[in-house]
């Protein structure tokens, strides 16, 4: 008898969740709009830095949403509001198990900002791009920097400092908290 | 010594300071805790450095082009190049962008390249804001200090330093306690800079020459804003960043985080090809703009040097600091030069700065070898180190005076032109210190106090007990013992054709033959109750002693001589068998790089070092259907602490060792993981780095007794402590006041006893027959 060999998505999920990140499974657009909403209500916030993506732009949620009482706001609207935005929402491109990486951008558009400036950082990634091993996403993701898509950012849990005695700290410039909704 | 610096005076000084002692301690324990248990789970670890180390020699080799085909990709992208000479000639270029682009605030993130050519200096001078925004850097910008780790600025300061530096100099009344909340005060502050910044200036880990992607590898998210926010993004990179193909970044990004921190991936990874897209949301008028500063400051001429070459692999990942025996201790600040800190900061001193700095520091480095074990693109630190120690030493040689030609040269002759010192003549050659300490009119004047401490200070000897020479050597006994002896090339040759048995050379170096000669009997009688017949090659030094003095020449002579000495057994197929792990890693490492092409490779491939010959015996008895040697002895088993030789840690035979003393009857066997004893040859024997060396030795001594505690709860006395290189038992044995026993000797003891039941013994014999 041999064990089965573990899901990448479960082992993306204990890897990122060792660098401080979490995930959450989803399988409907009203849990992924609940979601959103019940991290929304923990920060206090009715109002959400958004950088459009594929993925959720197809799960409709914007209604949903407000019904929660939670507006998306693109970074291309945002402009010097998107600071005291507390969280925020991206997609990501690809995800990669082995290290519990997201890799998020390629095109064109504020996931730089998005992904940098909150102090929550929501992640809504489709379980099929979760990639088992670096040196094969590593493959693809040269495909694509090789095309054109020439800026990107690989996130490996939230923003993180060790520099004052030595003690890990989470949220040093970035994020301080990392949420994966991963669609199921 | 530098006329600018007194390096003794401030290892003295770092050694009073216990806020600097813990607060390293602390960091550099944590710091290779976490390396050694990602690297131990990377199963692609060794196949990653060789990947890495490849493509970085394919890199250097093709600089020029590569610094084309950048420049192009990055233009593709609608970004700019530029090629500085020197620090200044960057300066100038970062300055006029700035002009140019009509900023007035900059963010910077952490950047080793900007220290080497106080880019913030210069920018300051022309009237520009600056901000540090790495947690360190803004720390150490706010006190005005410098950097003391590539990766790790503040490693030296304390949780109270840094509320020192937010109270005084950022005028708080009050200054939280906790790390957390000290950061987020940083955290505040910075915010508002990068939100007013027009202009962001990062380093680069790495350049993509085919994509023209900057990578930058980072944790705190500051890099992220600094090339976010502001409209103008400008990278300074030396040169030697450049990877031919993106391709070539996978195994880098496989080895860098897991050095430098521990971490599978660091939190980011920015690959950043050109200026972004769109207005940036806080300067909607702006347009965005990107730059690629490439930065030649030496490197170009350390390309053209042979040995430097080697530094420009480097990736920083600051591995080789924190496993660094000396730096450990005292911090970057005084093993260090003006930017870069530690072992390998002797290249890159010598490198940008010139070998008058590295002058500054160069004795620190102990050439233990811990770094080249950690370093991700295998450069071989210690040598580079005892290289530059020779280009050091023969520039500053003045011409042999008479009374030297005369009286030295006859009594001490070496290699080099120009004159040598008296120590230096003496520590380029054991052979000659325990000659003389074996003379009795010697003797009788060493008795004598004033004698003893007039030498001692003449000779920049540290008030410690030396070696004693015995009085009858290894070879003298081996000689009384009818042993078959080989002092030259010619009986070597005899030997080898002496087909009696199964004969290994065992090599009497200088230490076993002269001082250990208990260590050098067990390590015969192990062999021959393993059924070896022993042949003891005597009287040629390794050369070892002459290499860490940086007397190249004087070592080059004397590796040629036992290279020739030992030659006949690579034509017979013998075995070579080495006890002193520094003296067997000079023939097996160190003897092809002084001569290179003379074969030393084939001496080397013959070589072992004993405890893993012994357990190679072990092994293959019991694949040949011998029983298993494992503990069977009735009994409590006695704890043994071993502490590895710096050298036989990196040349990988400790496993071999670990594993033949986990099998010894009656044995239960700790390891410590402490890097060095902090002997180092002469290192500690010297009064400059004498306290230095203690300290190192005594930490070593405090683990181990921690170790002898835990186990078993029982007393530090009631362990045994172990330990292969004579240094290091020496070192170990007088500060922490025991008997330390090289395994060999443990071995005998126990193959004795098991002897008397016949049992094991009998076997070994029988598989031997």
């Amino acid at each position: 008898m041999h064990a089965s060999k573990p899901q990448p998505i479960d082992v993306f999920a204990s890897v990122l969740e060792q660098t401080g990140g979490s995930v959450e499974r989803v399988s409907t657009s009203r849990q992924v709009a609940a979601a959103i909403a019940s991290t929304a209500r923990e920060q206090g916030v009715s109002e959400i830095l958004y950088e459009p993506c594929t993925a959720v732009e197809e799960l409709q949620i914007k209604f949903l949403l407000a019904a929660h009482g939670v507006d998306l706001l693109p970074v291309d609207r945002a402009r010097s509001k998107a600071p005291q935005l507390r969280v925020a929402l991206t997609g990501a491109e690809l995800a990669i198990a082995e290290t519990g990486t997201l890799v998020v951008g390629g095109k064109p558009g504020g996931w730089g900002l998005a992904s940098a400036l909150p102090w929550v950082h929501l992640v809504v990634l489709r379980d099929q791009d979760v990639v088992a091993d670096l040196a094969a996403a590593y493959r693809r993701f040269v495909a694509r920097l090789r095309g054109g898509e020439g800026d990107w950012v690989w996130i490996t849990g939230p923003s993180r400092t060790a520099d004052i005695g030595h003690t890990l700290v989470l949220g040093a410039h970035g994020p301080n908290a990392l949420k994966v909704l991963v669609l199921q | 010594m530098s006329p600018n610096r007194d390096l003794a005076k401030e290892i003295r000084a770092a050694l009073a300071d216990d806020n600097l002692k813990g607060a390293l301690f602390h960091a550099v324990s944590g710091i290779n805790e976490k390396r050694r248990g990602v690297v131990a789970r990377f199963d692609e670890y060794e196949r990653a450095r060789d990947a890495a180390r490849r493509i970085k020699e394919q890199a250097i080799a093709d600089l020029p082009a590569l610094v084309d085909r950048f420049r192009a990709a990055v233009q593709k992208h609608g970004g700019n190049v530029h090629e500085a000479a020197d620090g200044d000639a960057a300066n100038r270029i970062i300055t006029e962008i700035a002009r140019d682009s009509g900023a007035e605030r900059i963010t910077k993130s952490k950047s080793m390249t900007s220290e080497e050519i106080h880019l913030n200096d210069a920018l300051e001078g022309a009237g520009f804001k600056v901000r540090e925004t790495d947690l360190g850097e803004y720390v150490i910008q706010l006190a005005e200090d410098r950097p003391s780790h590539v990766t790790a600025p503040i490693i030296h300061m304390s949780v109270e330093d840094v509320r020192r530096v937010f109270r005084e100099r950022l005028g708080l009344g009050e200054v939280p306690r906790e790390p957390e909340e000290l950061t987020q005060l940083a955290r505040q502050r910075l915010r508002a800079d990068f939100l007013a910044a027009d202009l962001g200036i990062t380093g680069a880990n790495f350049l993509l020459a085919d994509t023209g992607t900057v990578v930058i590898v980072e944790n705190e998210g500051n890099a992220r804003l600094t090339t976010q926010l502001p409209p103008t993004h400008v990278v300074l990179a030396g040169v030697e960043k450049l990877l031919p193909t993106a391709a070539d970044l996978l195994p880098f990004l496989q080895l860098l985080p897991r050095t430098a921190t521990g971490q599978l991936l660091t939190s980011y990874l920015s690959f950043i090809s050109g200026p972004g897209w769109g207005a940036s949301p806080f300067h909607p008028g702006a347009e965005r703009s990107f730059h690629v500063v490439l930065l030649d400051n030496g490197r170009y001429s350390m390309r053209e040097d042979d040995l430097l070459r080697e530094a420009l692999y480097c990736i920083r990942c600051g591995g080789c600091m924190t496993v660094c025996p000396p730096y450990q201790v005292v911090g970057g600040h005084v093993y260090g030069g003006p930017t870069y800190p530690s072992g390998i900061g002797n290249a890159w001193e010598a490198g940008v700065r010139g070998l008058d700095t590295a002058a500054e520091f160069n004795d620190l480095c102990t050439t233990c070898s811990r770094c080249q074990d950690v370093c991700p693109v295998r450069i071989d630190i210690p040598w580079m180190n005892t290289v530059i120690r020779e280009r050091i030493a023969e520039r500053r040689r003045q011409p042999r005076g008479l009374f030297e030609r005369v009286v030295y040269d006859r009594l001490f002759p070496v290699e080099e032109d120009g004159s040598v010192s008296l120590s230096a003549r003496l520590f380029s050659d054991p052979r000659r210190v325990y000659r003389l300490a074996r003379r009795r009119p010697w003797r009788r004047l060493m008795r004598l106090g004033p004698a003893r401490r007039a030498l001692v200070r003449s000779a920049g000897l540290a008030p410690r007990p030396l070696p004693e020479a015995r009085d009858e050597t290894l070879t003298e006994w081996f000689r009384r013992r009818g042993g078959r002896l080989a002092t030259s090339r010619l009986q070597v040759e005899r030997l080898c054709d002496d087909r009696r048995g199964s004969t290994v050379f065992l090599l009497a170096d200088c230490h076993i033959d002269n001082v250990d000669t208990e260590v050098g009997k067990s390590a015969i009688r192990c062999l021959e109750k393993f059924g070896r017949g022993v042949v003891l090659v005597s009287g040629q030094c390794c050369g070892r002693a002459a290499l860490s003095q940086g007397m190249l020449r004087t070592a080059r002579a004397q590796a040629r001589e036992l290279q020739q000495m030992l030659a006949p057994v690579v034509r017979t197929g013998h075995e070579i068998v080495g006890v002193e792990p520094s003296c067997l890693a000079a023939v097996v490492d160190d003897h092809a790089k002084l001569l290179p092409g003379g074969g030393a490779d084939k001496v080397a491939a013959r070589c072992h070092e004993v405890l893993h010959f012994l357990d190679r015996i072990v092994a293959a008895s019991e694949e040949a259907g011998a029983e298993r040697w494992e503990q069977k002895s009735g009994g409590e088993a006695t704890v043994c602490v071993l502490h590895g030789h710096c050298q036989q840690k990196t040349l990988g035979w400790m496993p071999a060792a670990i594993g033949l003393l986990r099998r010894l009857p009656g044995v239960e066997l700790r390891v410590t993981t402490s890097e060095c004893c902090g002997m180092a040859g002469s290192f500690g024997y010297k009064s400059d780095f004498y306290p230095l060396s203690i300290e190192i030795g005594r930490r070593l001594v405090d683990e181990i007794d921690g170790i002898g505690a835990d186990a078993g709860g029982r007393s530090a006395d009631g362990c045994r402590t172990l330990a292969c290189g004579t240094s290091c038992r020496s070192q170990i044995g007088e500060i922490g006041a025991r008997e330390v026993l090289h395994p060999v000797q443990l071995i005998d003891e126990r193959l004795g006893k098991q002897g008397d039941d016949g049992q094991l013994l009998a076997q070994l014999r029988e598989f031997y027959r």
